[in-house]
Formats: structure tokens, C-alpha cells, sequence
């Protein structure tokens, strides 16, 4: 039990002494009156008088119980625990209803009753019995174990997170959201009692621990900075939660500031941690808003880089998007530029100076666009989408980029997106074809005669049957093989998987020459074969009506996002599949990771991806070979007859895909792993790796089973990897851009606050006052004033009522 | 305005003179009445008596004097002639008034001077007997219009003073009263009851018809006190301090078994009862006495 204000409970003992010693001393001065009858009154003299002593003591203790009651109420007693403020209410409660069912009774046995007076008691009483018997209700049917509150002045256990989500960056009335949220937590700290123990912890993933004093812990609070990979809040909730085990304090508060956006509060996977927390209500949960309602905003959508590996005339093709939130300016439309540049670090640069890293400033490539936004109203999004292509003689290497939105804005850290591409020479590529089995389609998708000629071809093709394949070719010299209707095969398959599992990467389109008597090749049924084919050939599906045709239904993998936008219109439906192989895939699917990209329309397998060791081999179960007409057999599809689109899509697609998957470690995003393939034969084995910080030194890098391994992905910006060993020249690289979910400043409902923290479980604040109001709910517990207050007015109408009946005239 | 107002005790408290006072009363009364109670009680002539001292000269028979020479006196004699005497309780209780007004004793001598002059109007004799703790004063009673004015004189000269003594007193009329009589008793009764019980049944033995005006004040009736009072008997000197808050639904309680336990006694032994309080018409106590006196005729 505590009490708010002890002194004002001893003023108000003192008080009650006020109708006492108004009882003793005070008497009135008796009127003298002749009286003949008084013979009567000297009958009845005991019983009068012993009824006015009774009387009277009823009165004076109804007198000195208001004046307690009152005072007690102004003194703000609280219950330590929920059990006993819970009891403490009942047994309040009780005592005024045996107190107004006793007046009730009084009025009901006195000679002259007044039925609405015993009627609006009656019912007075009557909704004070049902309020204790809900409340004790509500006592044993609570399997609470008794929420303890402790007094206000105890040392606490505290939790101090800080959101630092790149979100807090948002600039409000001058400061970042993360600046006025470390003020308000420094403030607060300063305010808890001596001895607590007190945790600041950001949302970066980092080991909580109770710092050694409340000075260490405003330090470790100053000390957090925004994070572009945050952990959401209920994530750092359910770890600094297990803190508690270890501290000494009984009264526990976590203090959550945060902007409140949806992406910080996603609610986790079923948190065992996070589900004790939501229902030990012994732990005080004050979550401060420090967000805006309605942010204005400006975002540069990520980037679609056509092509991260170009050939030195080929053309670089990037789509975005710029979205703006809110606005102050609804009547107008908008305009905004928007900026990319090229550029590639040369060899002497970067370099630390001075303690801070130098990059190069040369520009090879710049282009702007100004693009026009609607009127925006706030809480309204508007986006409109911005592309650029860069097409120039560019040297060999890896380049870099940016795209920006220029002018101010509240978060500039989502208005600027890095990209990185790599020029390089046309991929190697070896189309292996079966005896009657054209490579024409193949060709005139990946390596078009047109582009060869301008030399902007990605692939540079060699061209050999299966009875050429032997032993003299090696391999290791191309980055993608393509083997086309193959026919009995010998050392076809060990090969390929060799070549595959060392980081190859190979496409194999089965078709009739598999197939001897109505099954396949007994070659294409050995172990090495049903690895590279993702399975056990079984038979050839056929279907003469035309109702078998490819129909993707999953448009994630990079092979088929071409085809996302337009998933709805693409006629799959007029190039039937006539013939098709059949795989049984559950035996076979255990050992390397395997995945049907895309079916046909009778579900059986179309595409199917598998991961060999370092490389991918692509399988699909009907070939893109076939004429439109064969005197000796029926073709099997019609992929790439009338307007072929879809057919060469995919397949362009899936070859840029496989040849691409080098380069697909250049762009990534805050958080990840760079991983970048480097052959020793080619780069140096050590680099040091230059971070878009510049105060951040460089980090050594070493190349481990052949790849480049940076871990430490923290800031938006171009990495540069510069070569440790002499002899080796080129600097290397990635971006790392920001997850557009991290800059989302969608808010999040009190539902979503909920699911994470239980309803009715945490205090909401906005501002200082409103974390010591909620402090103070929190700190006093269960408080009675209203309860006091309740029963003095009704101990004031009982006095009151007593006192007419008793002196009525 | 009319004539009921003259019944109303502030009223009459207005007008000094007690003839005038007994008048107002008893015409206010027969206005209310609206027929005249007298029809049963026409007068006839009885027989002629010889003139002697003292008889009223308007009683002479001038024609029986012209034919004989001789002074004869007409008597008249009512159908149901009957003797009443008005029996004033004197003592100092009698006194008391709470709203200063008119006390007991002023609103006793009011109704008793009414029925004086109704009876005295109707010819039957009546007589006046004052007590406090013995007979003060006796007066014979008379059919005379002259007796009126003796009664009415004697009254008006009366002021309440010393103790009770109800049954020594009553005990005393009894001996005095020769014939069977109207005994019309004012007084507030605040002795002991089984006295007034035992000296009312000594009367009514004799065979007195007797009627009780048990006149209290309006508050030992309604107790209207608040608060804290020092109470003191006028009779006996005793004081007492009492909460008149807290004594008061026991007080009410207790006047109010006292009266009804008097007015039980007196139906059960054929006494006529009129419980009377100072704030109640004057006609309430004229139409118990009129009820009465036609029960006899």
C-alpha cells in the first residue's frame, strides 16, 4: 500500500477531530420552557435519551468518517499489489453496502416510511451488492498472481529502447526523430531514483546489459546512432525482456521510444520471450511516440538495373520510381529533378587522408530529369515513374552509380539510391545440340546475328553437335552451356555436372532424341544424369489437342519478372506443348535444392532450377528446337512458331539470369553479405574495403573458397575494393541501397501495438508530461481516490439523510 | 366574511369581553349548523307560582295579575330540563401556552362561557365550579339570564394558579352535587390517570352524566421543539433537559396512548370525551356538548 500524500492523511485525522471536540464542548445552550407534560417525557426519559446518545454517536461517526474518507482520498492511496487493491475495493465496497443496506433497513422498519425513499434505497443498495459480487467475481476468477507495483520512490529495473530504424531520421520542427527520442530518454533517465538499474538499448541487434550507473547509461544513449538495417522493436523487446532475470530491482518498466512506423512493430513469428513479456504484468511497458502523424516525404523508389553485366557497347537501363506522402501544397503540382551519375574509382583512389577516406570525384556519365508529381494532399502517396539508359564505350571493370532526388526534404536518406554494374567482355557460351536438333532459336534469342555484328552481344556462341562434344573441349572456358534435344549421351552428364558444381552454370532442354521405345535412354537414367536433370526421366506426356502449354504462375524468380507486369496477357495458350517428358521428382529432389519455375498447364514440370555445388542447371522438359513441320515425326511444341515472344522471353531471360549470377552480389542491400565470386587467376586475393562512412577505416578482405565475403554492410553507399598485392589492377566493388521497408513511414494502429504488447498492457506518452502521468498510473498502482470519494458522497447523503430524520422539524 | 371565522381561537382571542367572546362563539356556531339545533327543545308553560324576591319581573304573568290582583310568576318548564355544571380545572398547568397566544385556561373559559350561554339560552340551569387541588369556587346553578352574567363574570375574574388535585377536587363535587346533573369537566388531566379514572367513576356513580373536555395546548399535543430544551413541570418545579429531537416520536407516541387510553375508559363507563387542542374550532367542543344533551332529550 503507498500513499501519495502521507501528510495530508495526518491533517485529516487531525480533522476528525473537529466533530468531536464540536460533540463535547459545543453542546448547545438547552431553551428554557415551561412544559406541563414533561411527566410524559420523564417516562420515556431512558429510551429518548439513550436514542439521542445513539443518534447522536451515529452522526458524529458518520461525521468524522467523511472527513477521513475525504482526507484519505486527497492523501492518494494506492495498492501495492493488484490482488489487494482488488480486495481493498471489495472490502470497500461491502462495508458501504452493509452501511446503505442498513440505512435501507432503517427506513423500512420506521413507523412513518417513506416508500421512495426505500424504493431509490433499496435500489442504492441493490447496485452496490451486484458491484461486490462482480468484483469478487472478478477476484477468484483471475488467475493473476498479483501484479506488483511497488512504492514510487523504489529504485527501478529499467529498459530504455530507442528505435533507430532509418525512419527516426525524419526532421520534425528542426530535429531528427532519433534526436528528440534521446532527449526525452536522457531526461528520463535523470529522473529515475538512485540505485536503478538501467538498460539502453538501440534496435540494432545489440547485447543488452545494465550499464553501472544512470551517467554510463545517458552516455551508452548518446552514443546510438540510425541504423539502416534495424531488428524491429518486438524483435529488441524479446531479448532485452530476458535482461530482467538478472536484475535486482522488484519494479520493473520497459520504455519503448519510437516513431511507431509499421515496419518497426511488425509482429514476430510466435516469440515465446515476447509472450511472457505480453502477460507478466509485473513489468510496467511505457511506449513514447515521438513519430509524426502525417509525414511529408519525398522517396526514391529502388532501382531495376536491366542488366548488372553490360559488354563495353552495351547499354545500361535503369527503371525507378519517385513517391512522394503529404504535402503542404495541394493546389499545385510538383516538380522535381531527378539526377544519375556514372562513375569508376581509378586506381590511386580511394585513399584515407587525414584520418578520413578520399573518394574519387570524376564523373564519367551524368543525366537529369525533372518529373512532375500531382497535387498531394497529406496522407495521400503519388508516384510516377523516371528511367534512364547510359549507352558509351565504357572500359572494362565494375562501375558505380547514384540516382537522386535533388532538393530538400525531411529524410533525405531515401532520396538518394547507389548502383554498381559491371562491364565485361560477351559470356562464353557452348550450345551442345542432338543430331536434329537446331540451335537457330537458341542463337537468334541470346546472341542475335544484329548485336554481334555492333559488338553490344552479350553472349559470343560456339556451336557443336553432341557427336562433336568430346573430350578436347573443355568446359572451364565458358560461364554457360547449352545442350539442346540431346540423344544417348556418354561422359555428357559427369561433365556437366563437374562443370556446374565448380560454379558452371548449364541449361539442358530435353526432347525426342531422349526417347528409345516409348522410354528414355538407359544413359539418361544414370546417377549423373538424374542430377543434372533434376530427376528421373520416366516418359513423354502427350497431348495432341493443344490444352498442354507452359503457364507460370510465379513471377519472383529473375528469370520470369519480365513477365510480372504482364502475367495476365501473355499468350502461353497459343504455343501448345504436344510432347513433354515427365520427371519423377520426389526421390531425386533431396539432395540439392530443386524448384519447378514454371509448370504446365496439366501441373507437370516445364522449368525446373537446381543448385550443383557453385552453379545452376536450368531443365526444361521440352525443347526449343523443333521445326515448325517434320515429315518423319510430330513436333512436339509450337514455342517459337507465329509470333514467338513469350518463348523467346524466357528463354533470353533465363540466359541473362545464369550468366548475371556472378553479378548479382553488386547491388545489394543494408544488412546482407557481399558476396563476390574471385577467381585468383584473375584478382588479387586480399582487397581492402573502403565503406561510404569516410570516418570509417578501411577493413581488410581475404578470399575464402573462392569468394569475397564483406559482412559488414551498415550504410547506404558504393563499397570500393581496392587490391592489397601488387600486380593486380582494377578496383573492385558493390552498393548496398536501403530496404524500401526500412523507409516506410506508414504508422502503425494501436492493433498492431497490441498484438505486440498485449492490449491494455502499456502506457502510451507523447511528451515528458505524459511519461510522468503515465509514471504516476503506473508507479501508484490501483489507486482509490475515486472509490473514496464514491463512498464519502454516499457516507455524506447517508448523514445527511440521517440528520433530516433525526432533526426534522 | 363569513361567521365561521369567530370559531377559530385567534379570533376570538381578539375580542376581550367574554360575553361577547361566548356570543361570537355560539352564533358563529348555529351559522355553521345551518338548522337550528333548538327544535327539541321548545319551552312550555308549566304552571304559576306567586312572585317572590328575586324572580325576574319580565316573568310576571301581567294578565293573571290583572284578573287576581296578584303577582304570579309563569314557569316555564323544558322537555327534558337538565342541570349542568361547568367543572374549570385551575391549576397552573392550565396556564401554559407555547405560542403565547391563547393558553388552555383562556380556551377552557371561551368553550366553557359558550356553553354557559347556550344553556343558559335554553333555560336549563347551570352552575360553575372552579379546582386546583380542592374546590375554589362554586356557583349554584340557574336558569336565569341573569346567571349568565354571574358565570360569565366569575370566569373572566379566573387565573390559574397551584397544584392539581383532580380527585380529591371531583370527590368533592360528587358530595356537593344533590341531583343528577350535567357535569362538564374542562381540564388537561396531566395527574395521574387512574385518579382521574376513579374520581370520574365516583361521579357517574351518582349518576351525573359527565362530560371530559381534555383541553391541551397545541404543542403537548404536536411537540413541535428542536434541539435542546430545559423543560420545567409548572406545578411541580421538576426540570428536565432533554434533545427534543431524539424525545419527540416518544413523546407523541405516549400523549397520544394517554388520550386514547382516556377516551377508551370513558366510552367503556359512558363518559363523553372530547380530546381538544389549542389550535382546534371552538365548534368542535359545542357540537360534542349539543350531541350529548340530544342523546338525553
Amino acid at each position: 500500500m503507498s500513499i501519495a500524500h502521507l501528510g495530508l492523511l495526518g491533517i485529516g485525522g487531525l480533522l476528525m477531530a473537529i466533530p468531536v471536540l464540536l460533540h463535547f464542548l459545543m453542546k448547545p445552550k438547552p431553551v428554557h420552557m415551561n412544559f406541563p407534560a414533561m411527566r410524559f417525557l420523564q417516562e420515556k426519559q431512558f429510551s429518548s435519551r439513550s436514542k439521542t446518545r445513539l443518534r447522536h454517536l451515529l452522526l458524529l461517526l458518520l461525521r468524522c468518517l467523511l472527513i477521513l474518507l475525504v482526507a484519505a482520498a486527497l492523501a492518494g492511496p494506492a495498492a501495492a499489489t493488484e490482488d489487494f487493491g482488488n480486495w481493498v475495493t471489495l472490502g470497500a465496497t461491502g462495508l458501504i453496502t452493509l452501511l446503505v443496506g442498513f440505512v435501507t433497513a432503517a427506513a423500512y422498519l420506521s413507523d412513518d416510511r417513506n416508500q421512495l425513499l426505500i424504493s431509490v434505497l433499496s435500489g442504492i443498495t441493490l447496485l452496490l451488492a451486484s458491484f461486490c459480487a462482480w468484483n469478487a467475481w472478478q477476484i477468484f476468477s483471475s488467475s493473476s498472481s498479483g501484479k506488483l507495483i511497488g512504492q514510487s520512490g523504489d529504485p527501478v529495473a529499467a529498459i530504455v529502447l530507442v528505435d533507430n530504424s532509418a525512419t527516426m531520421e525524419y526532421r520534425f520542427q528542426n530535429k531528427t526523430r532519433l534526436e528528440t527520442a534521446k532527449e526525452t530518454a536522457s531526461w528520463l533517465i535523470s529522473q529515475f531514483p538512485s540505485d536503478s538499474q538501467v538498460c539502453v538499448l538501440a534496435a540494432d541487434r545489440d547485447t543488452p546489459f545494465f550499464s553501472v550507473d544512470t551517467a554510463a547509461a545517458d552516455k551508452r544513449l548518446s552514443k546510438i546512432a540510425p541504423t539502416y538495417n534495424a531488428e524491429s522493436i518486438p524483435s529488441a523487446l524479446a531479448r532485452a525482456y530476458k535482461l530482467f532475470e538478472e536484475a535486482e530491482q522488484e519494479r520493473r518498466e520497459i520504455y519503448i521510444f519510437s516513431d511507431l512506423t509499421s515496419k518497426s512493430w511488425a509482429a514476430e513469428e510466435s516469440d515465446v520471450a515476447l509472450k511472457r513479456l505480453a502477460k507478466d504484468d509485473t513489468i510496467g511497458l511505457f511506449v513514447i511516440d515521438v513519430g509524426v502523424e502525417q509525414p511529408i516525404n519525398t522517396t526514391l523508389d529502388p532501382l531495376e538495373i536491366a542488366d548488372a553485366v553490360i559488354s563495353s557497347n552495351g547499354q545500361l537501363s535503369i527503371e525507378t520510381g519517385v513517391a512522394q506522402t503529404g504535402g503542404t501544397d495541394t493546389s499545385s503540382k510538383s516538380q522535381l529533378s531527378v539526377r544519375m551519375k556514372v562513375f569508376q574509382q581509378d586506381e590511386t583512389k580511394p585513399v584515407v587522408r587525414d584520418g578520413e577516406t578520399v573518394f574519387s570525384d570524376a564523373v564519367e556519365g551524368e543525366k537529369s530529369k525533372t518529373v512532375t508529381l500531382p497535387p498531394t494532399a497529406l496522407g495521400e502517396t503519388n508516384s510516377v515513374a523516371v528511367d534512364f539508359s547510359f549507352s558509351d564505350s565504357l572500359a572494362e571493370g565494375i562501375w558505380q552509380g547514384e540516382v537522386e532526388v535533388l532538393g530538400a526534404d525531411a529524410m533525405p536518406i531515401d532520396n538518394k539510391r547507389y548502383f554498381t554494374f559491371e562491364v565485361s567482355p560477351p559470356n562464353q557460351v557452348l550450345v551442345i545440340h542432338g543430331d536434329d536438333a537446331s540451335p537457330g532459336n537458341l542463337i537468334s534469342c541470346i546472341a542475335p546475328q544484329e548485336l554481334q555484328e555492333r559488338g553490344k552481344s552479350r553472349f559470343d556462341c560456339t556451336v557443336v553437335s553432341q557427336s562433336e562434344f568430346d573430350d578436347a573441349t573443355k568446359l572451364s572456358q565458358f560461364s554457360l552451356v547449352y545442350v539442346l534435344d540431346p540423344g544417348p549421351v556418354g561422359e555428357l552428364w559427369g561433365k556437366l555436372k563437374q562443370f556446374v558444381e565448380s560454379g558452371g552454370n548449364a541449361v539442358i532442354y530435353l526432347g525426342h532424341n531422349a526417347l528409345r521405345r516409348g522410354a528414355p535412354h538407359r544413359s539418361f537414367l544414370t546417377q549423373d544424369a538424374m542430377d543434372m536433370l533434376c530427376g528421373k526421366l520416366l516418359f513423354p506426356f502427350r497431348s495432341v489437342d493443344g490444352d498442354v502449354f507452359l503457364s507460370p504462375d510465379k513471377f519472383d524468380h529473375p528469370a520470369l519478372r519480365t513477365f510480372r507486369g504482364v502475367a495476365s496477357n501473355v499468350p502461353w495458350s497459343k504455343h501448345p506443348v504436344y510432347y513433354h517428358w515427365g520427371i519423377e521428382r520426389e526421390e531425386s529432389w533431396t539432395g540439392f535444392p530443386t524448384e519447378v519455375l514454371v509448370p504446365f498447364s496439366n501441373r507437370e514440370p516445364a522449368l525446373i532450377e537446381r543448385k550443383i555445388g557453385a552453379g545452376t542447371v536450368m531443365v526444361m522438359t521440352t525443347p526449343i528446337s523443333e521445326p515448325a513441320n517434320s515429315p518423319d515425326r510430330e513436333i512436339w511444341n509450337e514455342l517459337f512458331l507465329g509470333l514467338p515472344w513469350p518463348a523467346f522471353s524466357l528463354t533470353l531471360e533465363m540466359s541473362k539470369h545464369l550468366a548475371d549470377s556472378g553479378a548479382r552480389s553488386l547491388n545489394v542491400l543494408v544488412g546482407e553479405n557481399a558476396v563476390l565470386q574471385n577467381d585468383l587467376a584473375v584478382y588479387s586475393e586480399n582487397y581492402r574495403v573502403f565503406s561510404p562512412v569516410a570516418e570509417k577505416p578501411p577493413t581488410p578482405l581475404t578470399t575464402v573458397n573462392g569468394q569475397l565475403n564483406y559482412k559488414f554492410v551498415d550504410a547506404p553507399g558504393n563499397y570500393y575494393l581496392k587490391p592489397l598485392q601488387e600486380g593486380f589492377s582494377g578496383n573492385r566493388g558493390f552498393c548496398a541501397n536501403i530496404d524500401r521497408r526500412q523507409t516506410d513511414l506508414t504508422r502503425a494502429g494501436q492493433s498492431e501495438l497490441d498484438i505486440v504488447l498485449g492490449e491494455g498492457r502499456y502506457l502510451l506518452a507523447r511528451d515528458k508530461n505524459e511519461i510522468e502521468f503515465q509514471q504516476g498510473t503506473s508507479r501508484r498502482g490501483q489507486e482509490f481516490f475515486p472509490l473514496l470519494m464514491l463512498i464519502a458522497l454516499i457516507v455524506m447523503a447517508v448523514e445527511h439523510l440521517l440528520a433530516n430524520r433525526f432533526y426534522k422539524s | 366574511m363569513s361567521v365561521e371565522k369567530y370559531l377559530k381561537p385567534e379570533v376570538i382571542n381578539q375580542i376581550k369581553r367574554l360575553d361577547l367572546r361566548a356570543q361570537f362563539v355560539v352564533k358563529g356556531f348555529l351559522h355553521g349548523l345551518h338548522a337550528s339545533p333548538f327544535h327539541g327543545f321548545s319551552v312550555e308553560f308549566s304552571e304559576h307560582r306567586k312572585y317572590s324576591h328575586g324572580d325576574d319581573l319580565k316573568d310576571i304573568d301581567w294578565q293573571v295579575f290583572a284578573k287576581t290582583d296578584k303577582y304570579y310568576v309563569k314557569k316555564f318548564e323544558s322537555e327534558t330540563n337538565i342541570t349542568g355544571y361547568i367543572v374549570m380545572d385551575l391549576s397552573e398547568s392550565m396556564g401554559y401556552t407555547y405560542r403565547q397566544e391563547m393558553n388552555k385556561f383562556d380556551y377552557a373559559i371561551c368553550l366553557a362561557a359558550a356553553l354557559a350561554y347556550l344553556m343558559v339560552s335554553q333555560q336549563d340551569p347551570v352552575g360553575l365550579v372552579t379546582f386546583n387541588d380542592k374546590i375554589r369556587q362554586s356557583m349554584p346553578p340557574k336558569s336565569k339570564r341573569t346567571q349568565l352574567g354571574n358565570v360569565l363574570s366569575l370566569l373572566s375574574n379566573l387565573k390559574p394558579e397551584g397544584t392539581t388535585d383532580f380527585k380529591n377536587s371531583i370527590f368533592q363535587l360528587a358530595a356537593l352535587l344533590r341531583q343528577r346533573s350535567l357535569v362538564m369537566i374542562f381540564s388537561d388531566f396531566l395527574v395521574d390517570e387512574q385518579e382521574t379514572l376513579d374520581a370520574l367513576y365516583r361521579l357517574r356513580h351518582s349518576g351525573h352524566d359527565v362530560i371530559l373536555f381534555h383541553v391541551l395546548d397545541e404543542a403537548e399535543v404536536n411537540f413541535p421543539f428542536s434541539g435542546m430544551y430545559k423543560m420545567k413541570d409548572p406545578e411541580s418545579g421538576e426540570e428536565l433537559k432533554i434533545d427534543a429531537d431524539g424525545f419527540k416520536a416518544d413523546y407523541i407516541q405516549r400523549i397520544t396512548e394517554f388520550r386514547d387510553g382516556l377516551n377508551r375508559n370513558c366510552v367503556q363507563n359512558g363518559i363523553d370525551y372530547v380530546p381538544i387542542d389549542t389550535s382546534m374550532q371552538f365548534d368542535t367542543a359545542l357540537l360534542e356538548y349539543l350531541t350529548s344533551r340530544r342523546a338525553r332529550g
